[in-house]
């Protein structure tokens, strides 16, 4: 399945189109984003995850208004024509690098839990081979198939943020979460660039919209989406803060997993937490597949191919190998905190599609002129 | 294609199917006791298991009857390891009911007990966790005639005669670390010793035990557990028997709720403690006829001995805490959290300060009722 030249092919609705937001905002950040935050912004990271919710809503602002200037375009496309061929085809480059990146990380990421609690005797490869052929099948299936599958998933998500609320309510000491007004407003902010940029991942947009049927729409699900993820993410900490104290949550890799292992809600509801990895399994797939899906797609618009099949089966090996290159779990977290937050949030996620924004409008005031 | 790939798929997935054992090859560990080995300065670990008989049916069933295998080793895990080869089947982790600390372990530091729990999943984060006073492999190996289990019993006292008892201090491994972690990184533990009861063995479960920076620093009795309880405000129900100066009667008052709000203010450039405690009561037991019909003002004496009562019991465990210059009462925590930024300042030397703080202790008792009864009848 492909989008053909000039007739444009429609697959989500602006509300499946949230849907498929949250679901790929909040299935990783969920289980990352917590233990960093804390360490900077200690009890206040729940606040510092809704300013950076708020530094997300503006790159989806950006990013919706960019979109809409080419709805039936993706960013590959109409990045030629907005800052010429060459260059055009260097920023298409880095979108779909970054976006391929993020493919290579979840996918190992995705494996780390598994590893550590579920299936220990299983070799690194095995996961990440059966993974893969799942994520290859869906996006060879298109589009559809991903967005049909991340409607069911959704239920997932909503029971598996259920379960995070209700099966720690026991462990919760409200003095941890104290003051809830910071003493130092410098100590939520310097936190916020991480859950920001997690949340700036709607920059998948610039590849989505034209994908989506109701156009007029789009602004609204897509900033609610960034918001109810925003939300979710935040209310998570801080329930994990109550339950388990910032120290514990900032010194433990996966906080939300140990937050599950340790709820004990009754004598006979407790260790719930292969439910919850089961669930959390569904909504990475969404995003992996996602994320995959937009890689070859890009990747088909830049190269000026035909079909994106013969994309997907090329690179998914090259995924595959790239998600072995970490040799240990630090390696693996210094995408996120060395290379991610620091350098590709501020400059690809939000810089460069507020550049694009800025020259456009200049060149059509241009025109007009 | 697609058959050959569903085909391969059908095959990983029974491959994978199932425990890589057959769970009869397992077997629960329900107590897990640690001491230090002084012969070689590492560890002895012991596991008490329960004794798997023959049902009736296929497989085998649960008996009372429980036996311990020990283990020792330059670390724990390796004195775990060496257990293992002891046991009649695998010893499995993850149902510990709880953890016994011998005195010797816990005075050397349980840092890398904590730390092996944290970091490897086949440990159970959340059992209750005790300092025996003496060692736990003489707990573990002693044969009780309890009707149930030793781990069953532990259970027993810590999840539910806690509802009735504030003399004794029983937490989860979970929660003993989420306040070690924080500062002042002191905080309190379970306390169990082997109690004679003529010729019986039995598991006594009172007071509770103080540690500081990992470390076992000292013990409170059941007098001292009763007052942290009350400071703390874990009171779910509760007893405070009281003489009253009017009519020399004793009163049994019954506490059916309690909260307690700890508030630290600065006065006269020095930082006070405000603890304020409100109770609810109600009259349980009494010596002699007290007729509260006709003399309504016998409520307040009994609200007002009964508020000498916490307060001389919040005062002492404070004190004590202060003598011992260990806050293991969470002061510094509280500060933390409620005035983060005179906590900025007094962070460093918070061991010098603490000590010094003073405390205002207001406690307001309110009886509801009398019971069934409100007039006694005149037979006493």
């Amino acid at each position: 399945m492909y989008k053909s030249e000039g007739t444009q092919m429609t697959y989500l609705s602006s509300r499946g189109f949230m849907w498929l937001m949250i679901n790929t905002l909040l299935s990783l950040s969920v289980f990352l984003n917590p233990s960093p935050t804390t360490a900077i912004s200690k009890q206040y990271a729940w606040i510092s995850i809704l300013i950076g919710t708020l530094q997300a809503m503006i790159v989806g602002f950006v990013v919706i208004k960019l979109g809409m200037m080419y709805p039936d375009k993706t960013v590959v496309e109409y990045s030629q024509e907005i800052v010429g061929k060459f260059i055009g085809k260097i920023v298409g480059m880095i979108f779909i690098l970054t976006y391929f990146s993020i493919v290579v990380i979840v996918l190992r990421e995705f494996t780390m839990p598994f590893q550590s609690f579920v299936t220990i005797n299983i070799p690194l490869l095995a996961i990440l081979i059966l993974t893969m052929i799942l994520i290859l099948y869906a996006v060879l299936k298109g589009l559809k198939a991903i967005g049909s599958c991340s409607d069911i998933v959704m239920i997932f998500l909503a029971v598996f943020i259920l379960l995070i609320f209700i099966m720690p309510i026991k462990n919760i000491d409200t003095l941890n979460i104290k003051p809830i007004i910071p003493h130092s407003i410098g100590l939520a902010v310097k936190g916020s660039f991480i859950s920001g940029s997690f949340l700036a991942e709607d920059i998948i947009a610039l590849m989505l919209i034209p994908y989506v049927n109701d156009k007029g729409k789009l602004m609204k699900y897509n900033q609610l989406a960034i918001l109810i993820t925003g939300i979710c993410l935040s209310a998570v900490v801080a329930i994990e803060i109550m339950a388990m104290g910032y120290e514990r949550v900032s010194s433990t890799i996966f906080s939300t997993f140990i937050l599950l292992r340790e709820a004990q809600l009754s004598q006979s509801m407790e260790r719930l937490e292969p439910i919850a990895v089961a669930m959390w399994t569904g909504l990475v797939f969404i995003k992996l597949s996602i994320y995959f899906f937009i890689t070859v797609e890009g990747l088909r618009q830049w190269l000026g191919l035909k079909d994106y099949k013969v994309i997907a089966y090329v690179l998914s090996p090259i995924v595959i190998f790239l998600a072995m290159l970490p040799e240990n779990i630090s390696e693996v977290l210094v995408f996120p905190s060395r290379i991610w937050t620091p350098l590709i949030y501020p400059i690809v996620l939000f810089g460069l599609p507020l550049l694009l924004l800025i020259i456009d409008m200049i060149r059509k005031k241009a025109v007009k002129q | 294609m697609k058959r050959v790939l569903i085909f391969i798929l059908l095959i990983l997935n029974i491959l994978n199917y199932g425990c890589s054992m057959p769970i009869e090859n397992y077997n629960m560990v329900l107590l897990f006791g640690i001491d230090k080995d002084v012969k070689t300065g590492g560890y002895e670990v012991t596991f008490q298991l329960p004794k798997m008989t023959k049902g009736g049916g296929e497989g085998s069933s649960l008996s009372n009857e429980t036996f311990s295998v020990s283990g020792k080793g330059k670390s724990i895990e390796l004195a775990v390891k060496d257990a293992y080869i002891k046991s009649s089947r695998v010893p499995f982790l993850g149902h510990i009911q709880a953890v016994l600390i011998g005195e010797d372990m816990g005075r050397d530091g349980i840092i890398e007990l904590i730390n092996l729990f944290e970091r490897d999943p086949k440990y159970t984060l959340t059992p209750w966790i005790f300092t025996v006073d003496g060692k736990a492999k003489d707990v573990l190996e002693t044969k009780f005639e309890y009707d149930t289990m030793p781990a069953f019993v532990i259970l027993h006292i810590t999840r539910d005669a806690s509802r009735y008892s504030l003399k004794f201090y029983a937490i989860q491994l979970n929660k003993f670390i989420e306040k070690m972690e924080a500062l002042p990184h002191a905080t309190l533990m379970g306390l169990i010793k082997l109690n004679k009861d003529g010729n019986k063995e039995m598991l006594k479960i009172a007071g509770a035990s103080t540690y500081k920076d990992g470390k076992l620093v000292g013990m409170l009795d059941e007098g001292e557990a009763v007052a942290y309880n009350w400071l703390l405000g874990r009171v779910k129900n509760t007893d405070i028997v009281t003489k009253l100066p009017s009519g020399g009667a004793t009163v049994n008052v019954g506490i059916e709720q309690a909260r307690t709000s700890i508030r630290p203010v600065v006065k006269d450039n020095r930082l006070v403690y405000r603890i304020s405690v409100r109770a609810i009561g109600y009259v349980e037991q009494q010596s002699t006829f007290i007729d509260f019909a006709g003399n309504p003002s016998i409520f307040d004496e009994i609200n007002r001995e009964v508020d000498k009562n916490i307060e001389t019991y919040i005062t002492s465990i404070v004190k004590k805490a202060q003598d011992q210059r260990v806050d293991f009462l969470g002061f510094e925590k509280v500060l933390e959290h409620t005035n983060p930024t005179l906590w900025e300042q007094t962070k460093e030397n918070w061991d010098d300060i603490f000590p010094n703080i003073l405390v205002e202790v207001n406690v307001d008792t309110s009886i509801k009722n009398t019971g069934w009864i409100l007039i006694n009848p005149k037979i006493y």
